[in-house]
């Protein structure tokens, strides 16, 4: 038996960190993990947090539980949540030096590598009569009267900015991006470790913007099938330009809707000239005339010369005909790739090629669609959810420390694709009311709406209905998460939840979302 | 007078410090406070908002 001081005890608790309510044979166990020198590090910040990821993690048992995790597999060297110690005893334990939480620490004195654990956002803003940046949230005390604190944005940058600093958790949505903490109308200027833009010491990538879709204004016209565009896009003052190219097809606009089509009279359109062959298009009948011609098929080897158009009866009847032209031009616009941190938003230049008159504008920047990491965002694997799902927090971390502290592949919004977040919620289970055949058997419509608003009118929904929740504002078309499938509560290892949100038909709110709050919309209200 | 500093406070994830005084000659304590370190301003986030996101957001605290 090994005595130990209770000085030492309370050090080994704030070492491990383990006190999920430890017995004494669980201590031995943290004892073993204090001799295991590859466990990993890992120190976990709170910053503007409510604690439910944590509380979240706690609940997990799919792929091993959290005491597995916390005493066995990880050195959890600071968790303020389920850490034993306070006060002094953090400040200034285990490795003394300035009597804080941040300096004290291993992995400054010693350059052991460790994984940094983000909860809760990052205020960035300086309130009134404060001298410091994100002083609306503060832990820790550095000299232990209490006059010298560390804020949590000062904490984050100087853990991140470590070399031995492997990589970046943000668990929840609020460190990911910002969260409730960050919806509209904060003070605190609460943002996403890997969005905190130069706040976080510029190398973290700031809050991008990328060219979302680019609009054709004119088509213009005489353009040849053949020609090769340059689509110039500049402006906005990006790091990573945008880039697209032009697609050139036909488009029929009719000068005069004539009259007298109907089932019995049904409109041909027939396309000669042009130098080209094989176009075709079909005539849409309104209130007797012809509302629009679409162009079917865009045949090929149309070089710009002038197209002729009729659209005669299928009767032969020859009066009342409608007329249009056939103009060849620039159809669609289609982005490459959406470059970075477009501060306005760019101008569009269609050039080259026989014709003229063609025009485009970019209709909207995409928020935060940065395509590429740098600098410390190259580390950050945001867990978003609120909370997230405790498989998705285990499973990242067990994939680093399985694949010996390799980083998950990621999605756009830097988010682990393989651990929850690779597909919408209405496809990831699927969703039970995305068709629901007793719902259709009873007289209703339950279909997905296919994400066309237009389309709802035609579904007459109200909450009794065992259809689709998104007129209900539910949000799981736009929402990448596998709740549907994976679903929550599990009480046995590798096996599924018991139920989820939408499964207890209560709509999705889009939780893991970098929209989230505010852009996902109402959370009650058809987005 | 001796004074006690407790922060962070632990199983309140961190955002929390107490201070104590203590009378050096009677041991008693003479004064005490307690500061929480974090604001979110939930208050100010909520203005302008449909009434039925109230609850799903202040859920969040």
């Amino acid at each position: 038996m090994v005595r130990i001081t209770r000085r030492d005890f309370l050090k080994y608790c704030s070492i491990a960190a383990g006190a999920l309510g430890l017995s004494a044979s669980t201590m031995m166990k943290v004892e073993k993990v204090l001799a295991n020198t590859a466990a990993p590090t890992v120190v976990w910040i709170s910053g503007a947090a409510c604690t439910g990821c944590t509380m979240s993690l706690l609940n997990s048992v799919f792929y091993t539980t959290v005491d597995d995790v916390l005493l066995n597999r990880i050195n959890l060297a600071y968790l303020d949540t389920a850490m034993a110690t306070a006060g002094a005893y953090v400040n200034g334990f285990p490795y003394g030096g300035a009597n804080s939480i941040t300096e004290s620490h291993k992995v400054f004195t010693e350059g052991k590598p460790f994984v940094l654990v983000v909860e809760g956002a990052i205020p960035t803003a300086r309130p009134a009569g404060s001298l410091i940046d994100g002083d609306y949230c503060r832990i820790g005390d550095l000299t232990g009267d209490g006059s010298n604190t560390e804020t949590v944005l000062g904490n984050v940058k100087k853990f991140a900015a470590l070399d031995n600093c492997l990589a970046v958790l943000s668990v929840g949505t609020c460190s990911s991006f910002g969260g409730i903490p960050g919806a509209q109308g904060n003070v605190t200027g609460a943002k996403g470790v890997a969005f905190s833009g130069t706040a976080m010491g510029g190398a973290i990538v700031s809050n991008g913007s990328a060219v979302n879709s680019i609009i054709v204004k004119n088509s213009g016209s005489g353009y040849s099938y053949a020609d090769s565009l340059t689509v110039a896009i500049t402006g906005g003052y990006p790091s990573t330009n945008a880039t697209a190219s032009a697609t050139i097809g036909m488009k029929i606009t009719v000068t005069a809707a004539g009259s007298g089509y109907d089932t019995a009279n049904l409109p041909i359109v027939t396309i000669s000239g042009g130098g080209g062959t094989g176009a075709t298009a079909s005539a849409t009948i309104r209130n007797g005339g012809i509302a629009s011609v679409e162009v079917t098929n865009q045949g090929t080897g149309y070089n710009g010369s002038a197209i002729t158009v009729a659209i005669t009866k299928s009767s032969g009847d020859l009066t009342g005909a409608a007329t249009a032209v056939a103009t060849t031009g620039v159809t669609r616009v289609n982005v490459g790739i959406g470059g970075a941190d477009y501060k306005s938003i760019p101008d569009v230049t269609i050039s080259g090629g026989t014709g003229t008159g063609a025009t485009a504008y970019v209709a909207s920047l995409l928020k935060g669609a940065v395509k590429t990491r740098t600098g410390l965002a190259a580390k950050v694997i945001n867990i978003s959810g609120c909370p997230p799902h405790p498989d998705w927090i285990v499973g990242t971390i067990a994939h680093i420390l399985d694949t010996h502290l390799t980083l998950p592949a990621v999605n756009t919004n830097y988010q682990p694709v393989d651990y929850g977040y690779k597909e919408y919620q209405c496809n990831a289970g699927p969703c039970p009311w995305r068709y629901n055949n007793a719902a259709a058997k009873d007289g209703y419509n339950p279909r997905y709406p296919e994400g066309d608003s237009k389309d709802l009118g035609k579904y007459k929904w109200t909450r009794d209905d065992l259809g689709c929740l998104g007129i209900l504002g539910c949000k799981g078309r736009k929402t990448k998460a596998d709740c549907s499938r994976r679903r929550w509560n599990s009480d046995e290892a590798l096996t599924y939840g018991v139920n989820w949100c939408v499964g207890s038909r209560a709509g999705c709110h889009g939780c893991t979302e970098p929209a989230f709050p505010d852009k996902v919309g109402k959370f009650f209200t058809f987005v | 007078m001796a004074t006690i500093t407790i922060d962070p406070v632990n199983r309140i994830e961190g955002h929390l410090k107490v201070e104590m005084t203590v009378n050096d000659l009677s041991g008693l304590v003479s004064g005490a406070k307690c500061t929480g370190n974090l604001f979110r301003g939930f208050e100010m986030i909520m203005n302008k908002r449909d009434p039925r996101d109230a609850p799903v957001i202040v859920q969040r605290i």
